[in-house]
């Protein structure tokens, strides 16, 4: 920061030389009757100005990166949601054990990318989404594995999938909102 | 006030799985049973339950319904909710959705 403000100080002092330098004929003699309080009061003009520039950029480029992390974090959940309902349809047309567990890891896995996403929000129209995703994904967590996922003769019915299918669906609309809303 | 620890990892399993005893190994039928009801059973303990969540691989929303949300049918959601502590450091979310099926449980 301080370096910073030294480089743009020394860069208007070169610029004024240069001014000075270049108009030196055409210079009034009165132009050099400045005090030093009068140089003093430019110089803190100078870095005030500097350090509010500074500031705010550096405070949009710091929120633009949080955005960008927090979407790609839902990027990430999005992908999980996705490999979770096509291994759901494999264990609906074959159950197995494993397919189970992979299903159980994977929710586990968006889970956390969910909670994840959930700590760095700041603004409460963005946190009201996110509760609405993990409404969404709790809803689909319970469709897909209460019963009958994992008990014997394991057997999803019309209706469970129809189930399935349309709360994938709502969790999907959610989280594309959500990814709308980070950057309006 | 004293204070029960489980560790569901540790102490049970870390495949837990379906609702019922006949639904196979490690449900949550067997769970609340031999883990939960004993300390549920006496009117006035006041000790408090933590449960360590962590290091299972996933669990199944029939093993947690029917673990905490069939022990809050039983013995009523307040008790539960005075007496159960959950920790889980991998998944937050789990804790929230554990207390959805005990304020649920009447549904």
């Amino acid at each position: 920061m301080i370096k910073f403000i030294f480089s743009v100080i020394g860069f208007i002092i070169g610029f004024i030389l240069k001014g000075i330098f270049e108009n030196w004929q055409t210079l009034q003699l009165t132009f050099f009757n400045i005090t030093i309080i009068d140089v003093a009061q430019l110089l803190i003009t100078i870095m005030i100005g500097c350090y509010i520039t500074y500031y705010i950029s550096n405070k949009i480029s710091t929120e633009q990166k949080r955005k960008e992390i927090i979407l790609n974090q839902t990027e990430e959940f999005a992908q999980s949601i996705r490999e979770i309902y096509k291994t759901t349809c494999e264990y609906i047309a074959k159950p197995t054990n494993e397919k189970a567990r992979i299903i159980l890891a994977k929710f586990k896995n968006a889970s956390f990318f969910i909670d994840a996403i959930e700590k760095k929000l700041t603004k409460k129209i963005l946190k009201h989404h996110i509760t609405n995703c993990q409404f969404q994904f709790l809803s689909l967590k319970a469709s897909i594995t209460d019963v009958p996922f994992m008990a014997k003769d394991s057997k999803f019915c019309d209706k469970d999938i129809a189930n399935i299918n349309e709360i994938y669906k709502r969790l999907y609309f959610a989280v594309d909102e959500f990814k709308f809303k980070i950057y309006t | 006030m004293s204070k029960v620890n489980i560790n569901i990892a540790s102490d049970f399993t870390t495949t837990p799985g379906a609702r019922k005893k006949a639904d196979g190994d490690f449900s949550g039928e067997v769970f609340r049973e031999k883990f939960l009801e004993d300390l549920f059973k006496i009117p006035n303990d006041d000790r408090i339950i933590e449960i360590t969540l962590d290091g299972v691989e996933g669990y199944p929303t029939s093993f947690l319904e029917e673990s905490f949300g069939g022990l809050a049918r039983r013995y009523g959601k307040e008790r539960c909710k005075k007496k159960l502590k959950f920790i889980s450091v991998e998944d937050n979310l789990l804790i929230k959705e554990i207390e959805s099926y005990i304020e649920k449980c009447d549904d």
